[in-house]
């Protein structure tokens, strides 16, 4: 593709702009708790739209397109980190549970989170399907409006969905033992 | 009892510190379904991504990140169509759907999808009228013949028309019992 500096300027300028705002999203989402590197994804993603925009400069870049250049990039570097081989700790212990653990956090209250955890899961399995994915789609931070689209019905449906499940939650809840705060 | 000791438990906090820590052992999504759920699409396979979504940190996290992302992305569409002078496209919806935008392949596609179109508009219009030649030819053979027969009963002889022939210019009509009623004596 032949283009003149001007243009050839303008275009990586957009390109470094919108790199620079999914570097922003991948920081504000917290993805890069999942071992990527944020400054390679926006590099790659700038590389991949410019050698696509070389290909074929007539073609229209549909938001459909670029998200899934996007997530390409981003959900290959989450399959990288997790294949990279951990070093072992000395003392490794081969529990699940340990992977939960906060190490901000005393081991007490560690230990405790996953005990909690553990029942507040069982707590949940005993809702009915529906209510279990409103509640838990609530608990992973999705707003009402957001679990109604997700889920395929009206904001006023998940609504009920969520205030019964909760319901539900709060009373097994506190018959396992644990006091939540769930609002 | 973790209520005596720490406090009331944040029971979301919780569930969303443990579910993104257990993220490691999750598959990881599929791109498409991502993008069809965030889309807000229904299907098997976006329902199965939705229950990961609720089990999983990670999950939840890349579903906001790619609603999140679209605007951004559609705003960069648009500024590329902008800066190389092309006809704006309307991202925002189209986006959605055009699921192969943007392959170097398009220009191609393009051109066999316009050539194989011309050629099954081209095959109906011969088997139309292949299949309507004969059976017009019948068709006004068959309308010839019956107009045919209009005028070739005017030529039949009268014996040959069934009894039932007209009946109005046959029937007996009786006297006018008016005109010949009895006026008796005036």
């Amino acid at each position: 593709m032949t283009l003149d500096p001007a243009l050839r300027t303008r275009l990586h300028r957009l390109l470094a702009d919108y790199g620079a705002k999914v570097r922003s999203l991948i920081d504000g989402h917290g993805l890069g708790q999942y071992g990527i590197d944020p400054a390679d994804i926006e590099q790659e993603v700038r590389i991949r739209l410019w050698k696509a925009l070389e290909r074929d400069r007539n073609a229209a870049f549909h938001t459909s397109f670029i998200q899934r250049v996007v997530l390409t990039v981003v959900i290959d570097a989450i399959r990288a980190a997790n294949a990279r081989p951990v070093e072992a700790l000395p003392e490794a212990v081969d529990d699940a549970g340990t992977a939960f653990i906060d190490p901000s956090a005393g081991p007490e209250r560690n230990a405790s989170g996953i005990n909690d955890f553990d029942r507040i899961v069982g707590c949940m399995a005993e809702l009915p399907e529906r209510r279990r994915k409103a509640v838990a789609l609530h608990l992973q931070g999705f707003s009402l409006r957001e679990i109604g689209e997700l889920s395929g019905t009206s904001e006023e449906a998940a609504r009920k969905l969520l205030d019964r499940g909760l319901q539900s939650l709060r009373e097994s809840l506190a018959v396992s033992g644990i006091v939540g705060d769930i609002e | 009892m973790n209520n005596s000791k720490f406090g009331k438990t944040d029971v979301a906090k919780l569930y969303r510190r443990f579910t993104r820590s257990r993220a490691a052992a999750a598959p990881l999504p599929e791109v498409e379904a991502l993008l069809a759920l965030a889309d807000g699409q229904q299907s098997d396979e976006t329902e199965r991504l939705l229950a990961d979504v609720a089990r999983s940190g990670m999950h939840a996290d890349l579903l906001r990140f790619t609603r999140a992302l679209a605007p951004e992305s559609a705003r960069l569409g648009a500024q590329l169509d902008r800066a190389l002078e092309r006809p704006a496209a309307d991202h925002a919806r189209r986006g959605r759907h055009a699921t192969h935008a943007a392959t170097p392949q398009r220009g191609w596609l393009r051109a066999a999808a316009s050539v194989a179109a011309g050629l099954v508009v081209a095959i109906a219009v011969w088997s139309v009228q292949r299949t309507h030649a004969p059976s017009s030819a019948a068709t006004t053979a068959a309308a010839t013949e019956k107009s045919d027969r209009i005028f070739a009963a005017l030529n039949e002889p009268s014996s040959a028309r069934g009894p039932e022939s007209d009946r109005i210019f046959h029937a007996d009509f009786k006297p006018d019992e008016i005109f010949h009623g009895k006026f008796s004596g005036g």
